[in-house]
């Protein structure tokens, strides 16, 4: 049941971002109910000597958990790079969360400037991590570049959606075997998580689902049970669904037997 | 000699460092990091690097993020 990226071995598939939630505390309550062990933060600038974000960082620590912090709000590829580096700085992880975004309206991510500043980011010893469309020559590409784990949507971010292309996950799954694949944007429910673990993919990262819920803390509970499930089910393999009602109760010699059955 | 400090105007003697000008507010400790004309400053550079009029410097600090 363990997830792998990197030399670093994971038991929790449920990533979870720090964003939105009612009040700090929360947000510290929400992350340990999920039970994730990879919580994604960013950068912002603030007046010198300001000490919120220092109020922030401690509050993060004290989750002990795995910190991957993004490249949010960047739509160049060198921004980028010098988003990562900042992090690398602060954050002492060499684990970015590479966005860079082409359109204000979707938030869909510009996948020119996502391989350019993938590319050099590999180049620097960055693990990234790529948020991306589920296009799959653009993940192959990202994937030959050096990216050990890929990150698509499934919906825009924030919409809650679920899996809107279903056809195409499938296809990325089925094409990219060797690379852990989760889910980055678009989840809105525990059923969607428990869609996308079925289908194989690897884990989902979550945070508007959480934090914008009415119980977070509760919601977060449930994520963790739906991804459970969701891979436990994706192991012991579903039946393959059929057009017609198959019996399930053997109809030879039951009493009354004529042709039916339930 | 003006410097725009988080999208803010800053004026400063003559070529200060980056760790005159980060001193100068205090800023000394804690989690954060710069980017002078929107290219990463490593900390260990602070001292040596050499401030010019016009220049553009951005602090940043940990948040939450998705």
């Amino acid at each position: 049941m363990d997830l792998k990226i990197g030399d670093v071995t994971l038991t929790s598939r449920l990533f979870v971002g720090s964003a939105l939630y009612p009040s700090p505390a929360i947000m510290q309550e929400a992350i340990r109910a999920s039970g994730a062990q990879v919580v994604t933060v960013s950068l912002k600038r603030q007046a010198p000597a300001s000490q919120g974000g220092q109020f922030f960082w401690d509050l993060i620590k004290d989750l002990d958990c795995h910190v991957l912090p993004n490249t949010a709000g960047c739509r160049l590829a060198n921004d980028a790079v010098n988003v990562a580096e900042m992090s690398r700085e602060i954050f002492e992880t060499s684990w970015i969360k590479l966005e860079v975004i082409g359109d204000d309206y979707t938030l869909q991510p510009h996948p020119f400037e996502l391989v350019k500043a993938a590319e050099e980011l590999v180049k620097r010893g960055f693990t990234v991590f790529p948020y991306c469309t589920e296009d799959l020559i653009l993940c192959q590409k990202l994937r030959d570049l050096g990216c050990p784990v890929l990150m698509p949507w499934c919906a825009p971010i924030g919409s809650g959606q679920g899996l809107l292309n279903v056809f195409s996950l499938k296809t990325l799954r089925t094409r990219i075997p060797e690379l852990p694949l989760i889910i980055d944007a678009g989840i809105g429910k525990p059923s969607h998580a428990v869609e996308a673990l079925e289908l194989g993919f690897d884990g989902v990262l979550i945070n508007s689902a959480l934090a914008l819920a009415h119980d977070p803390v509760g919601m977060a509970r449930a994520f963790a049970q739906g991804v459970d499930a969701g891979r436990r089910a994706f192991l012991a393999g579903p039946m393959e669904p059929k057009n017609m009602a198959q019996p399930s109760t053997p109809l030879l010699e039951t009493p009354f037997w004529a042709g039916g059955g339930s | 000699m003006k410097l725009t400090l988080n999208g803010k105007s800053q004026f400063f003697d003559a070529n200060p460092t980056l760790q005159e000008v980060l001193e100068s507010f205090g800023q000394t400790g804690g989690p954060f990091a710069v980017a002078l004309n929107k290219e990463f400053v490593p900390r260990s550079q602070y001292a040596t690097v050499r401030l010019n009029d016009g220049d553009q410097l951005d602090l940043v600090v940990p948040m939450q993020g998705g």
